[in-house]
């Protein structure tokens, strides 16, 4: 079920009245089957395959739990490969047959392995991840393996973040489980508003740049350099509102009911650094991969060249995690080699600025760190959105032939597109400096502030983009 | 709990309120409106006395023009055509019509690359402000999702998306003098054509393709319309192409007030990039071109009142 569909509001508004309405105690098991329910919408019969990794991953839970010496190990990994697997067979097959074809190819050989035409399971990333770091957290004996099979599932497959994360940790999440929430009338505005910012810059911003971007970048050799530089900064705004709307709607559906998700996005165009970039952008992965693998890697604790390598290979794994084509891969190694360019760098970064004066303007300063990080991370998703690594090349060299004609396409369009980018720095400017809230708008007026939330809804409806388009990173 | 119940009504009231308010606002915009789009679609539902109407996607709107028809037939003629419109978008069209009066003679563009149209129904978008007139528009609107009816509850929904346009259509004058045409100007960039005509044409189409083309010819047929079923020229055509195409053609022989004409490959214009936009759009020269041929064979279809006959 897509959260931009009217289908999720009959649904949202169902499960919140009944959960409030049913006793604590019957609470879990409505929210169960309402999530089946919600999964099931998209492909029903991939219910299946959650329910065996949700099994697989629950009765490994309880036996490393149990288990004592080399045993454990050996638990956690037959979990690790049975989730990882999955992943395996409908992510990454048909990438990997399609590159040793490639390859056989090459060498004048023939690959006969068939491909397999089966759809990716929604979300399967994003829950085989909650999975693995619940086993992962139960081998380190950090959390108690859930006994209740019901509350289990529940932990993988909680409606609001089953398909596109919060990707929770298990500390956070299960005992809220167990926890009876009242209604709160403070908090239940609060997670409504938050949903309505998150529909507003997904259906405003996100799906309105979409239709610009789509229209480029489906055709990048039709495109001159400025249209394609447009259309990067566009999309690096379109993925932000489209990810991040995502995450503000799973929160604000949860806190109606009670539960406190992690936050995922912190303003992350407001960064001063590539490495600030992605301590704010889609949190949850970031810091599911610094606990799961940047450190288990040895992290910063080893020799200088060993932790470059770290850094770099984590992003490396983080574009594979993104999708199954060299774009994302390009788009990790290049996330990868900014931090490592600015760890080796860093040194004679501090000397330049202190040597131009830039030190002694600290707002210069600041502005221009922050827009050379933009800059950075837009280059970065010229792969990242690209159809093919071809095109992510193509429109590289394009766009660094600075000429050729600015792609208009339809005028009020494009108006919509600048004006509705300009209001979401707006806010969120104000957001980073004054008010510190991930409400976008905050007064001592009642009025004042309940006026701005209502202009959002008839904005939503004067120009917000009602073709219930998926959110991107659902494909992930 | 009083003082929460009361602001809670409040808020509500003020969306309500504001959504009446700014949907009258847009209605009364609309109405008014000189945009191009909005301002043919009011006269095409509302407005049409032509004896001649020319139904069907960019291609009806872009290769006909009504007044080389008029010359040649003696009969007023309009360019009903809308770029990105399937047949459902032609048949509420003729409906509309059909609700004032008899038009003598319609023609509709079908071709295989009318139907090869990604999702026409979605395109349906322009007629939301008519929401309200006529259940076929109505379902067409709704035909998606069991909720879909719900967006109806907003009176600023119908305006979606609409709201500059709507400003700017209200600021300016505007006349239509070439009766519903809009021409194409430049010429086809040939590199990759074939290999995007292959991508596009690569199976024929399944019968329920052609269900709201047939029942375009069989609603003319109850008011005794003759129809001409036009497959207009394209820069190049394939194997599948051409098995579409027939296809059209075994729909139109099934009824007697249809007549197929066929001009994907017309001498004058296949393969002949000086008078195509794209594959599939002939420029100003081109649409000329196409439009003088076939007057002359809808003259003679007239003239030799074929389908009265019928």
């Amino acid at each position: 079920m897509l959260f931009n569909s009217l289908h999720f509001v009959v649904f949202f508004i169902v499960v919140t009245t009944l959960y409030f309405v049913l006793p604590h105690r019957y609470r879990w098991f409505m929210l169960l089957v309402a999530s089946c329910y919600f999964y099931m919408v998209f492909v029903p019969i991939y219910i299946l395959i959650l329910g065996g990794t949700i099994i697989v991953d629950y009765f490994a839970g309880i036996w490393l739990e149990k288990m004592e010496g080399k045993g454990r190990r050996v638990f956690l990994i037959a979990s690790l490969v049975a989730n990882i697997g999955v992943l395996a067979v409908f992510k990454y097959y048909n990438f990997l047959n399609h590159n040793l074809s490639v390859l056989l190819n090459s060498f004048g050989y023939r690959n006969s392995i068939p491909n397999l035409s089966i759809l990716l399971p929604i979300g399967l990333s994003f829950h085989t991840f909650q999975a693995m770091s619940y086993t992962i957290e139960v081998y380190r004996r950090k959390q108690k393996a859930e006994k209740n099979f019901g509350i289990y599932a529940l932990y993988v497959m909680f409606y609001p973040q089953l398909v596109a994360g919060p990707i929770e940790r298990p500390q956070n999440m299960l005992h809220q489980f167990y926890e009876k929430h009242s209604f709160d009338f403070k908090r239940v505005v609060d997670g409504l508003k938050l949903m309505l910012w998150g529909f507003f810059i997904k259906l405003v911003i996100a799906d309105r740049l979409a239709i610009y971007v789509n229209a480029v970048y489906n055709n990048p050799d039709k495109h001159s350099g400025f249209t394609l530089a447009l259309a990067t900064v566009f999309f690096a705004f379109q993925i932000y509102c489209d990810f991040s709307g995502y995450s503000n709607i799973a929160i604000g559906a949860a806190r109606v009911m009670g539960f406190k998700l992690m936050t995922n996005f912190n303003r992350p165009y407001f960064s001063r650094t590539i490495s600030e970039f992605w301590k704010r952008w889609h949190i949850s992965l970031s810091t599911w991969f610094t606990d799961y693998l940047y450190i288990p890697l040895g992290g910063n604790r080893v020799s200088v060249p060993r932790w470059y390598f770290n850094l770099f290979f984590v992003f490396l794994v983080s574009g594979l995690w993104h999708g199954a084509n060299w774009t994302f891969i390009i788009w990790g190694a290049i996330n990868g080699f900014y931090l490592v360019f600015a760890l080796v760098t860093a040194k004679w970064r501090n000397k330049l600025t202190a040597f131009v004066g830039l030190d002694r303007q600290p707002s210069l300063h600041r502005f221009l760190q922050i827009f050379t990080t933009f800059i950075l991370a837009c280059f970065a998703w010229i792969f990242f959105r690209a159809n093919s690594a071809d095109d992510g090349f193509l429109i590289v060299r394009r766009i660094f032939e600075f000429q050729g004609p600015l792609y208009i396409g339809d005028l009020p369009q494009l108006a919509y597109c600048v004006i509705s980018i300009l209001f979401l720095l707006l806010v969120e400017m104000k957001q980073e400096y004054v008010i510190h809230t991930p409400l976008p708008f905050q007064s001592r007026y009642w009025l004042k502030e309940q006026l701005a939330y209502v202009m959002l809804i008839i904005i939503i409806l004067l120009i917000g983009v009602f073709d219930s388009s998926q959110f991107i990173y659902f494909q992930f | 709990m009083k003082k929460n119940l009361v602001r809670l009504l409040i808020f509500l009231g003020i969306v309500l309120a504001l959504d009446k308010v700014i949907g009258v606002v847009c209605q009364k915009l609309y109405v008014r409106s000189n945009e191009y789009t909005v301002r043919k679609l009011r006269y095409t539902l509302d407005s049409t006395r032509q004896e001649i109407l020319v139904l069907g996607s960019s291609r009806a709107e872009h290769h006909f023009i009504p007044n080389i028809i008029s010359q040649s037939t003696g009969m007023t003629t309009y360019n009903c055509g809308f770029a990105g419109e399937g047949f459902l978008f032609s048949l509420i069209q003729l409906n509309e019509t059909l609700k004032r009066y008899t038009p003598r003679f319609v023609v509709i563009e079908a071709s295989p690359s009318t139907l090869s149209l990604p999702n026409p129904e979605e395109s349906l978008k322009l007629l939301l402000p008519y929401y309200k007139r006529d259940s076929l528009i109505y379902n067409a609107l709704t035909g998606n999702g069991y909720f879909e009816h719900l967006k109806f509850a907003s009176s600023i929904y119908p305006y979606n998306s609409t709201i500059a346009s709507l400003i700017s259509g209200n600021l300016k004058r505007g006349s239509d003098t070439l009766n519903g045409f809009k021409p194409l100007d430049g010429t086809i960039d040939t590199s990759g054509v074939a290999a995007r005509m292959n991508a596009t044409f690569v199976n024929p189409y399944p019968p329920e393709k052609f269900v709201t083309l047939k029942e375009i010819i069989s609603t003319c047929r109850q008011r005794n319309i003759p129809v001409a079923v036009v497959n207009s020229p394209v820069y190049l055509t394939n194997t599948v192409h051409d098995q579409v195409s027939n296809q059209i053609k075994a729909i139109c022989a099934q009824y007697p007030n249809a007549v197929y004409l066929d001009y994907s490959k017309l001498d004058s214009l296949y393969v002949q990039g000086q008078y195509f936009k794209d594959y599939s759009h002939l420029n100003s020269a081109g649409a000329a071109i196409f439009t003088r041929a076939l007057s002359k064979d809808l003259a003679e279809q007239i003239r030799a009142k074929t389908y009265a006959k019928r």
